[in-house]
């Protein structure tokens, strides 16, 4: 799982630099790799996995993303903005831009709207992937069950 | 596409990996004269150590001395005085053989991309994000002149060569080339 975790976020920034000017593909494949991620955390769950190892592993896999958004921000508060961690973070959450620009093309300040979700995006999947952790598997038994049950 | 990718990847790490992207300015701006630019003008912008081509930014002029720029992550695509684009070691003015009317609608139709996000790695036909280059591409596109062929990527460079357009002025920091 760790192995997965760390290693698939990589692998889906690469895929999706190849996939430029296929944002339906991008949507899916970033989609695909959300909801697997979630099916291998409510798996690792159902299996006796403390809840310790997929939050290390969860932030260890978005560690790169985050350190990136806060070079960016205290290089901005500095007043000499870092090209460099710019870069990073753009193409650390570049799988989920399809996402982000479903946000209003708005300034908050002298920010755009993108940039700040940008900024909390890899915190935002660390706390959805421990989510699924806790969500997924209540979530699959009750489906389970009303399906069982079905109409009397 | 997947080739002009790789081949774009490529060039642009290896040029990361020796600090260069934007380019560095040297510090002594152009003696830029901008008194005769028209609105849909194209400033081409040159620093040296640009990782993606020998002219390293793009932008499009709208008139009253203004500049719709998409050049930054953090604040999107902006309006800028134009004597900002002084402070670049070469600059050139490209020109396109177009009406006047053509040229107000080219600018109102920029307007609309103003506080779009920035996305260097947004494909050509995704409206809701800008980089330079394809913000200029993609305001001429939508009044039917195409200044270049849709690649992937649509870099400065691809509008330098352009037939669609004509160099109008050039100026180096040392120097006007010639107008």
């Amino acid at each position: 799982m760790g192995r997965y975790l760390c290693d698939s976020y990589i692998a889906l920034v690469v895929v999706s630099l190849f996939l430029i000017g296929h944002e339906g593909l991008e949507l899916i494949v970033a989609s695909g790799w959300l909801l697997s991620t979630w099916g291998i955390l409510a798996y690792s769950r159902q299996h006796g996995s403390q809840i310790w190892r997929p939050f290390l592993l969860g932030l260890l896999s978005q560690l790169p993303g985050m350190v990136a958004a806060l070079v960016s921000l205290w290089f901005l508060e500095a007043g000499h903005p870092n090209e460099l961690a710019n870069g990073v973070l753009e193409l650390w959450v570049n799988p989920f831009m399809p996402f982000l620009e479903l946000l209003p093309a708005v300034r908050i300040g002298q920010w755009s709207a993108v940039y700040i979700a940008a900024c909390f995006l890899p915190i935002a999947l660390f706390v959805a992937n421990i989510g699924a952790y806790y969500l997924c598997r209540p979530s699959v038994e009750i489906c389970m069950k009303l399906v069982k049950s079905g109409p009397e | 596409m997947q080739s002009r990718t790789l081949e774009f990847l490529h060039v642009v790490s290896k040029e990361i990996m020796r600090g260069h992207l934007n380019g560095t300015f040297q510090g002594r701006p152009t003696r830029a004269d901008f008194s005769e630019l028209k609105p849909g003008d194209i400033l081409l912008c040159h620093n040296h150590n640009g990782g993606y081509g020998y002219w390293t930014h793009a932008v499009l002029y709208l008139g009253d001395n203004r500049i719709l720029d998409a050049n930054d992550f953090v604040k999107g695509t902006e309006i800028r005085r134009v004597e900002e684009y002084r402070n670049y070691d070469e600059v050139e003015v490209l020109r396109a053989d177009i009406s006047e009317d053509t040229r107000k609608y080219i600018v109102q139709c920029a307007l609309e991309d103003k506080d779009k996000p920035y996305d260097l790695f947004g494909g050509l036909n995704d409206q809701r994000s800008e980089y330079c280059s394809k913000l200029v591409w993609q305001v001429y596109s939508r009044q039917g002149i195409l200044l270049c062929p849709p690649h992937v990527w649509v870099v400065p460079d691809d509008l330098s060569k352009s037939a669609r357009l004509s160099q109008i002025a050039h100026w180096t920091s040392d120097a006007e080339i010639g107008s």
